[in-house]
């Protein structure tokens, strides 16, 4: 089913950082890594990714660096930095407390 | 390249007002584009199909080039500008004051010259502004051995061409400008430096034994060309950017130690070094003494300190204090009111209200600055941005110290508010510098992996 996109908006950068924090990638590679871990529930528009991508840069969350592969097409990738490891984590509890209060209050609490 | 993502990546960048960052993005948004290409045409796509397809799942053109271009902005740090600004012309109206008042004796050139030294340094700011800074960083240490070789040969060529000595003093003068020797080289070992540090990979014993090695040279070099004031703000800003190279975890070695050593060394080196000073010039002993007790010394070497300290405790909140000048022949009581204490004159001729007010327009730019440089997260450009605030804010510091009577009278004078010369010109061309980084600190320089 389609989630709605305001709802994915609002976790991209949790879930760009949890990628990189496994393995540098470059932007397609992330697009495909999201698609295929989701199963194929998250379909991120492919263009929104890199101002994401550039201010997660700019705020010194992420690197990145040029690097040429044997095809000789150089790609753009991306390295999660200490300071991004360390919202990553932020992320992750703000999410897991936001999840928690949801699934209290639908999951089945009367409510009085 | 295909039309259609040729025409694509046009509607993009249109919307990118930074054009020197179209490149990059170009590269960027098409590796992208070939490769989801490539893998359509591998799931039996033909090439238009697999182009349409890829095109609609990039998304609105427009829209992409649109949020790309709110962070791809070139910045300007407005507080700082305006601060500096109305410092300019704080500066310039005081002088024209100054060189009115007949019993300060400061000759009829003032105002003109520090007009002239102002548009200069204005002209030769823009040139340092647009100037890519990331160049420097490779020629640093080129630049410290220069800096190095320069110190030595002007001791040996004082009295030849341009450079003078006056009382000790190296200058490099040509008519109408003057800058000391020291003031020129100081912020050059600095920025050197920063790029020493940067270009530091291991962080080894090697590596801060070499750091080490090449400020001590530095530093003892620069002792010997008067003032001392400049060594020891090359020394503050050593120990600034040692210290934010510590933090950034550049070297392998426990940090709370390192921090320890290097405040514990420096410390001792500043013991070391004021001992050098009093052994120079006995003189110097006994004006940190009289800084702890002006009124038995008001006579000889405290008299500055002493009637600076007599000017502001004794002037108004809006208005002039009566010890300004000297009571029988009416000539002002300090001297060097044009450079040294300006701002001892202000609030002694108008009042503390002034004095306050310029007081913190002082710590305004020295908070923006620092504020500002811990937001560049490039390293290179996060040093060099740090040792600049560093040097501006030790001599804000240092000379409003001293023209409040709390600090004893050393060669600082107040950046941009002094009648400066030469180091006029220099503090601005740093500002352009500062705030040309600054500028560029969200447009990304990246490096390509060798």
């Amino acid at each position: 089913m389609k989630i709605n996109k305001e709802l994915i908006k609002g976790s991209t950068t949790m879930l760009i950082l949890r990628l990189l924090d496994g393995q540098d990638m470059y932007g397609y590679q992330m697009i495909k890594e999201l698609t295929n871990r989701s199963d194929e529930t998250f379909n991120l528009r492919e263009g929104t990714l890199y101002p994401i991508l550039h201010t997660l840069n700019n705020q010194g969350m992420i690197e990145a660096y040029w690097d040429e592969t044997q095809s000789a097409r150089k790609r753009k990738y991306y390295r999660i930095t200490k300071k991004g490891r360390v919202l990553l984590e932020e992320k992750k509890t703000e999410w897991k407390l936001y999840s928690k209060a949801i699934n209290k209050v639908i999951g089945g609490e009367c409510l009085e | 390249m295909n039309k259609e993502i040729s025409r694509f990546m046009e509607d993009v960048c249109e919307e990118i007002k930074y054009k020197k960052i179209h490149s990059e993005i170009e590269k960027e948004l098409s590796s992208h584009l070939e490769d989801s290409i490539e893998e359509y045409k591998l799931e039996g796509y033909s090439e238009d199909e697999a182009i349409k397809q890829t095109i609609c799942n990039m998304g609105d053109a427009t829209t992409i080039g649109a949020e790309l271009n709110r962070i791809h902005r070139p910045k300007l740090e407005w507080s700082i500008v305006g601060t500096i600004a109305t410092l300019l012309i704080i500066s310039s109206w005081i002088l024209f004051i100054i060189q009115g008042d007949s019993y300060a004796r400061a000759g009829d050139l003032l105002f003109i010259r520090n007009i002239i030294h102002t548009m200069l340094g204005i002209v030769i700011m823009t040139i340092f502004y647009f100037f890519d800074y990331t160049k420097l960083e490779k020629y640093s240490m080129h630049m410290f051995i220069f800096t190095i070789v320069a110190t030595l040969v002007t001791n040996r060529y004082a009295e030849y061409g341009i450079v003078r000595s006056y009382n000790g003093v190296y200058m490099f003068s040509i008519p109408g400008i003057s800058i000391s020797t020291a003031a020129l080289y100081m912020p050059m070992f600095l920025i050197a430096y920063a790029g020493i540090i940067n270009g530091v990979k291991d962080g080894s014993l090697k590596d801060i034994v070499k750091l080490l090695v090449l400020g001590v040279i530095s530093i003892a070099i620069l002792i010997s060309h008067a003032p001392a004031s400049q060594a020891l703000l090359m020394m503050g800003g050593y120990a600034v950017l040692i210290t934010i190279a510590i933090i950034d975890n550049k070297f392998i070695m426990d940090k709370k130690k390192m921090l320890i050593s290097l405040y514990g060394g420096g410390l001792c080196s500043c013991i070391a070094v004021v001992y050098i000073l009093i052994v120079k010039s006995p003189y110097f002993l006994m004006r940190i003494v009289t800084m702890f007790n002006p009124e038995e010394y008001s006579k000889t070497v405290g008299y500055i300190l002493y009637n600076v300290k007599k000017i502001v405790t004794t002037s108004s909140f809006v208005g002039a204090s009566p010890n300004m000048y000297i009571k029988n022949n009416g000539i002002l009581v300090l001297p060097d009111v044009s450079t040294d204490f300006v701002l001892t004159y202000i609030i002694g001729r108008y009042g503390w209200l002034v004095g306050i007010s310029i007081i913190t327009l002082l710590i305004i730019m020295v908070v923006r600055m620092f504020s500002a440089s811990s937001k560049i997260n490039s390293g290179y450009g996060r040093l060099v941005s740090l040792a600049i605030a560093t040097i501006f804010s030790m001599e804000i510091i240092a000379a409003t110290l001293m023209n409040v009577g709390l600090f004893m009278h050393m060669a600082y004078t107040i950046p941009f508010l002094s009648y400066e010369n030469g180091s006029k010109i220099m503090n601005m061309a740093l500002l352009g510098l500062y705030l040309g980084i600054y500028r560029r600190k969200d447009i990304m320089i990246t490096q390509s992996k060798c």
